[in-house]
């Protein structure tokens, strides 16, 4: 194998950990907002990504609306849906022991789960065609217009994120939230409010990802988020749970290994890739990479 | 004169009460995941149970007796089928048809087997499974067989030299099916030039495809189910790889092809029966069953068709329900006509078959080729 | 001193002996019971299946909540442990033709020892990380179990014989939760319930919190591992696909509903859970969606279960311990009159804390710098200074809670810098903290009984076989608490719950609590906080009796002026990590500095 294929097979490795990671980072930030506005893990998360991807595969099926518009519109009924399941299931909890509210997340997961299996059935379905696939060839090296469309709708969504957190006044509310609860009432913020926008921002990521992982492989299936979700989480516990860009990092970081690990250690692991990571990052630095050390006040 | 008639009628009605009373009803059991993640295939084994009970009940039923189903949901949970089988032991039934993974009628076959009810699997292709004992039959050929068939077909009929693997190794069926590939093909004379796995749940294998496109095989074997394998051949092209690719049952759906595009194009695969075959048989099943049930077949449905077509075969030629008698008798098949060819049992309680050979041509299944073992 | 005489008189024995014979022959009973039902087939051989699967479901049940009820370490891998024991019986039978007894040891064991590596690491997380370091070696045991060729790989092991009878499902049950109950009430169980209510407070009662998180961990895992070998040898077949998370869930479910915490309360929903899915079958599509609304609805209405921490008891049957009924008023003794004390000079006094140069960061933070500080016998030493100073932290240090970063401690001349909280406690050094720690959810004498834990020992097969010095040390405790709780008026609260009393009795019963250790060095964080002057005045009492009769030498951070000037003999006075000044009372009213630091710029 001369240099020039090995470096192809290199850069190759390199546009499909992008493009794997790019969905995870839309995934994690939903985790990771959440995670720092109320501390819980929200096991349901992988479930809304799914959702999110049905709501776009009825949506262009049924409604027969173009791909941009669906994208915008599965977008916000998944936020609706995070916001609603927020309501009726997290909300209660806030001031109860974290282990109830963890135990119920699960619950909400297995719910929708099993709801899906029972409303879509359990066959994986394809995605509508929206696009004819180009692909060209650089040098050895694969792309094709769906990478870019899924690489660019991810980065243009991160972006619009960034920029609501850390230019908007909302942003701002949202931020002061996540640090202390109880002095951002205080300051006259409308706490709920903010969680359930939150909650209704990382639910409308969640989605898009799911509609452009199922855009990207053509296939729904209604257990889609348990792999997905897993990852996602160790990618936005690897970047610092609760830290935004270390979600993006971390998304992008966890594409990266999981596909350099498997082509060029072995495919074996790859189940056990995020695990491993994830176990190894609770131990080593449980803050992750981005994040603080949180202290409990003795 | 009255008299007479009424004497001879209420004599007649007697005879058929008897009649009606002594024809005992023929109970079978079917174990069939119809909830959790592979519900689609438990519908397609109840579906075809089903069509199968109906066309029997409508010809007079099995010795005179109706025929009733006993349809229970495992889940696709090998404790759960345990349990599904005892309730169905417990309920006196004369035979048992499923489950559909392997992974389950090893769980619930013991069970049988110490109650002495004969089981038929449609689907369980793994070669431990009638290994359980001399009451668990099957309906479909064995992993070991369906693996060694595709290898033989890509080198001696595609002429292929270098041959790659793509497979869950979570999965016992693509695991026994690539391992017996590799096998045959190297002991044929073949080289496997790449073996690249995964595991369960996964939709990108672009990493895995892109080792493998540096290995520049002949042909690409991918012998997982439908859902996983469209994906793959997608992205493979995708990538650029050209090799033909080889698959195996786990093809067989209505789905493959939309959910894979034009790449699934000249891709082939073994298979228990071809949908379009001409054979009389198969050809009233595939218009049966698209009239029951508003859609077409795939081979969990023509398989456990198959295996109840060998149980009422059994019960018929015992000439009694006696659970003992129906296995001897089942043990016994042979040239049975049935949806997936003639089935004769071997002494390992599987059925000696043919593989069909199918070709995606024009995005449809086309019968290619017949290998026999 | 009026306190239940309670050793050992002949009517308790004659009541606990009885206990045990009746619930022995309940025990018997029941099986012979469900035996005969099941051999003469009045149950058919299906419900004894599922039977079977209730009895592996309770020991699955009872020892994850040993795990996360009782010790409040959040698992959710315990299939993974199952999954180990299952795999090394079965390997043992099959493969090895060993008998079963054996097999299931070995499977125990395994998944023993599967806890230990699991849990050394983990152990160190709380709450949401560690539940999500389980899951994810959970499914880490099943990826490796996949990927071993000798075990099967994704097929599994098919033939395994049927060596489980309803029998050994039975027996092993309730060995279970014999086992796991007589833990629970033991002192071993008292520290795994204290770590659970507030482990910083555990680590401060000199209980080894690490140790035994990892304990509590490692018989759970075994336990699992006994499960898995029986749930083996009667499915006769394993795959890695049986042992996955949503088996972790299925137990987890169970100790939900039964209630976190409680043995009975698994027991029952083990029960109820196995059986569902059978009663649900008319309903068989919606089964799974029932189970999750089910979890759901339970934390949100009824978190506490069916049993909530409850136990059944006997006490329902009025064979009770007697000396749990509540008592009757108690006299108010022991807080007396301040004794008067030989005023020998105090530099005769031996030195009993030294701090050289102790230092703290927190990243740029600097918590303390270069605090000495010099505590003779039988000192009353006050430490004050505005918020944020850095008292606690120093009281953190000295209590072992936190590191210093440089600088030295010594106790009675040796070095105590660097050790284990729990260390530090047995050498006797013992505070109470700032926001009351007490074991909310324990009773008044529970948590009393938990601070003999170190004093007080007998060895952890003591308690679970119930031989040797478990009784009478166990009755010695229970004796000590009650002396301890009348000299501070609470014995006639011993069987409330902590969290019931009222603010000033929770001082006082954390201080109880503190000396229960039988410290010679006593911090108390400032114990006057939220009390009025009356209580103010009452406790000022109280720290003097202290000191005198406990024979003690007391730091106390204070914010309350006229306490501490009142009380102390000297002062230290902390701003910004730093000591700005030390000396006697008055000095201190009078120094610039210290007023500055507390007023700001302008002195008075």
């Amino acid at each position: 194998m001369g240099p020039n294929l090995a470096i192809a097979e290199v850069v190759q490795q390199l546009v499909n950990g992008l493009a794997l990671g790019s969905v995870y980072s839309l995934i994690a930030l939903g985790y990771t907002m959440v995670y720092g506005i109320v501390r819980l893990i929200n096991f349901a998360h992988g479930d809304i990504f799914m959702l999110g991807a049905y709501y776009g595969f009825f949506i262009i099926t049924l409604l027969k609306l173009p791909f941009v518009l669906a994208l915008p519109l599965a977008m916000l009924l998944a936020a609706l849906s995070g916001m609603i399941i927020e309501r009726l299931a997290y909300k209660p909890l806030r001031k109860a022991p974290r282990i109830a509210a963890l135990i119920t997340a699960i619950g909400v997961s297995l719910l929708l789960q099993n709801l899906g299996l029972i409303i879509f059935k359990s066959r994986p379905r394809p995605f509508p065609q929206v696009m004819d696939i180009k692909i060209w060839d650089v040098g050895g090296v694969i792309i094709s217009n769906m990478q870019i469309v899924l690489l660019g709708t991810s980065l243009g969504l991160m972006i619009i994120l960034s920029l609501i957190v850390y230019k908007t006044k909302i942003g701002k509310a949202m931020r002061a939230v996540s640090h202390d609860k109880d002095a951002a009432r205080l300051m006259g913020i409308n706490v709920d409010s903010i969680i359930s926008l939150t909650f209704a921002i990382g639910s409308a990521l969640a989605a898009a990802a799911g509609i452009l992982v199922g855009f990207y492989y053509n296939r729904i299936m209604p257990n889609m988020g348990v792999m997905y979700g897993l990852k996602a989480f160790v990618a936005a516990v690897v970047g610092g749970i609760g830290v935004i860009p270390g979600a993006m990092m971390g998304g992008m970081l966890m594409g990266l290994s999981e596909v350099f690990v498997i082509g060029f250690v072995s495919s074996m692991l790859k189940d056990a890739i995020a695990f491993i990571i994830l176990i190894f990052i609770l131990l080593v630095k449980p803050a992750g990479l981005f994040g603080k050390a949180g202290r409990e006040k003795v | 004169m009255l008299k007479r008639v009424a004497i001879v009628v209420l004599l007649l009605s007697a005879v058929l009460a008897a009649t009606a009373f002594a024809a005992e009803e023929v109970r079978i059991g079917v174990v069939t995941p119809l909830t959790g993640d592979v519900a689609t295939f438990g519908e397609s084994v109840r579906n075809g149970a089903q069509l199968w009970q109906e066309e029997v009940n409508a010809k007079g039923g099995l010795l005179g007796g109706k025929v009733t189903l006993i349809i229970l949901d495992d889940r696709n949970i090998p404790a759960e089928s345990a349990n599904v089988v005892s309730k169905l032991v417990s309920q006196k039934v004369h035979a048992i048809v499923g489950s559909v993974a392997s992974k389950c009628t090893l769980a619930g076959a013991p069970i049988a087997q110490t109650a002495k009810i004969p089981m038929i699997s449609p689907t369980s292709t793994n070669e431990l499974v009638t290994k359980v004992g001399d009451y668990i039959f099957r309906a479909c050929f064995i992993d070991p067989f369906q693996g060694t068939v595709m290898a033989k077909y890509a080198f001696n009929n595609l002429k292929a030299k270098n041959a790659a693997m793509l497979y869950d190794l979570g999965n016992d069926y693509t695991k026994g099916l690539a391992e017996n590939f590799k096998k045959a093909f190297e002991a044929l004379g073949g080289k496997v030039v790449a073996s690249e796995t995964y595991g369960v749940g996964e939709s990108d294998f672009s990493a895995q495809l892109t080792r493998i496109r540096s290995a520049k095989p002949d042909v690409l074997f991918l012998p997982d189910y439908y859902n996983s394998v469209g994906l793959q051949v997608r992205q493979a092209r995708q990538l650029g790889i050209t090799a033909t690719f080889l698959g195996g049952d786990g093809w067989d759906s209505s789905e493959l092809v939309p959910i894979a595009g034009t790449a699934i194009e000249g891709g082939m695969f073994s298979n228990h029966y071809a949908p379009g075959s001409e054979d009389p048989i198969a050809k009233a099943f595939y218009n049966n069953y698209v009239k029951r049930f508003g859609a077409p077949p795939d081979a969990f449905a023509a398989l456990t068709y198959d295996a109840c077509l060998i149980v009422g075969d059994a019960i018929t030629k015992a000439g009694k329900l006696d659970t003992k008698a129906i296995r001897d008798a089942m043990a016994a098949t042979k040239d049975l006509s049935a949806v997936s060819g003639k089935l004769t049992m071997d002494e390992n309680r599987n059925p000696i078959k043919g593989a069909v050979i199918l070709e995606i041509k024009g995005g449809k299944f086309v019968y290619r080729d017949m290998v026999n073992p | 001193m009026a306190v239940q005489d309670n050793v050992s008189k002949p009517g308790q024995k004659y009541k606990r002996i009885l206990r045990i014979v009746l619930l022995t022959a309940v025990t018997a009973a029941l099986y012979f019971l469900l035996n005969y039902l099941g051999t003469s087939g009045i149950i058919s051989a299906y419900y004894m299946q599922i039977l079977t699967w209730v009895g592996i479901n309770v020991i699955m049940g009872v020892s994850l909540n040993l795990i996360n009820g009782i010790t409040g370490q959040f698992s959710l891998g315990h299939a993974g442990f199952m999954a180990i024991g299952a795999y090394i019986s079965a390997y043992f039978t099959k493969m090895l033709g060993l008998p079963f007894p054996l097999a299931l040891l070995a499977g125990g064991l395994g998944a023993a020892v599967g806890g230990l590596i699991v849990g050394i690491p983990t152990l160190r997380l709380k709450g949401d990380y560690l539940a999500i370091a389980t899951l994810g070696f959970g499914e880490i045991i099943r990826v490796i179990i996949v990927n071993l060729e000798i075990v099967g790989g994704p097929r599994g092991i098919p033939g395994i014989p049927q060596y489980t009878t309803f029998l050994w499902v039975f027996g092993m049950a309730v060995f279970t939760i014999v086992f796991i109950s007589n833990l629970g009430n033991s002192r071993h169980g008292r520290a795994l319930i204290a770590i659970r209510e507030d482990e910083t407070a555990a680590d401060t009662m000199g209980i080894d919190t690490t140790k035994f998180k990892i304990t509590a961990f490692v018989i759970g895992s075994m336990f699992a591992g006994f499960a898995g070998g029986l749930y083996a040898h009667r499915l006769t077949y394993i795959d890695p696909s049986q042992f996955d998370f949503m088996k972790s869930i299925e137990s987890l479910v169970i100790i939900v509903l039964g209630g976190l915490g409680s043995i009975t309360g698994s027991v029952i929903s083990a029960v109820v859970v196995t059986f569902l899915p059978e009663v649900l079958r008319f309903v068989q599509n919606y089964r799974m969606v029932i189970y999750s609304l089910l979890l759901i609805l339970i934390m949100l209405y009824r978190q506490s279960g069916l049993m909530g921490r409850k136990e059944f008891t006997f006490e329902m049957f009025g064979l009770g311990d007697p000396r749990k009924k509540p008592l009757g008023k108690s006299e108010k003794t022991g807080l007396g009159i301040r004794k008067e004390r030989a005023d020998g000079s105090k530099e005769e006094m031996p030195v009993v804390l030294e701090t050289k140069k102790l230092t703290k960061l927190f990243g740029g933070v600097q918590a303390s710098k270069d605090f000495d500080i010099t505590l003779r016998k039988g000192e009353l030493v006050g430490l004050i200074g505005p918020n944020g100073a850095g008292k606690t932290t120093i009281f953190n240090l000295l209590t072992g809670l936190a590191e210093p970063t440089s600088g030295q401690i010594f106790y009675n001349g040796s070095r105590i810098d660097g050790k284990m909280p729990y260390e530090i406690t047995s050498i006797g050094i013992a505070r109470t903290f700032q926001n009351i720690r007490l074991f909310n959810n324990l009773t008044v004498l529970e948590n009393v009984k938990t601070a003999f834990h170190s004093k007080y020992k007998y060895p952890i097969y003591s308690a679970i076989m119930r031989i040797g010095p478990f009784r009478k040390t166990e009755d010695i405790v229970i004796d000590k608490a009650m002396n301890l709780l009348a000299l501070f008026g609470l014995d006639s609260k011993a069987y409330e719950v902590a969290s019931s009393l009222p603010y000033g009795a929770q001082r006082r019963l954390e201080i109880a609590r503190a000396l229960a250790i039988g410290p010679k060095l006593l911090l108390l964080d400032e114990p006057a906080a939220g009390m009025n002057p009356q209580e103010t005045k009452e406790l000022q009492e109280m720290i003097y009796w202290l000191r005198d009769n406990f024979d003690l030498t007391i730091l106390l951070i204070e914010h309350d002026m006229s306490l501490v000037m009142n009380l102390c003999e000297r002062i230290v006075v902390l701003d910004y990590g730093l000591k700005i000044a030390e000396g006697l009372p008055d000095e201190i009213r009078h120094n610039k500095k210290v007023i500055e630091a507390y007023l700001g710029e302008e002195a008075c």
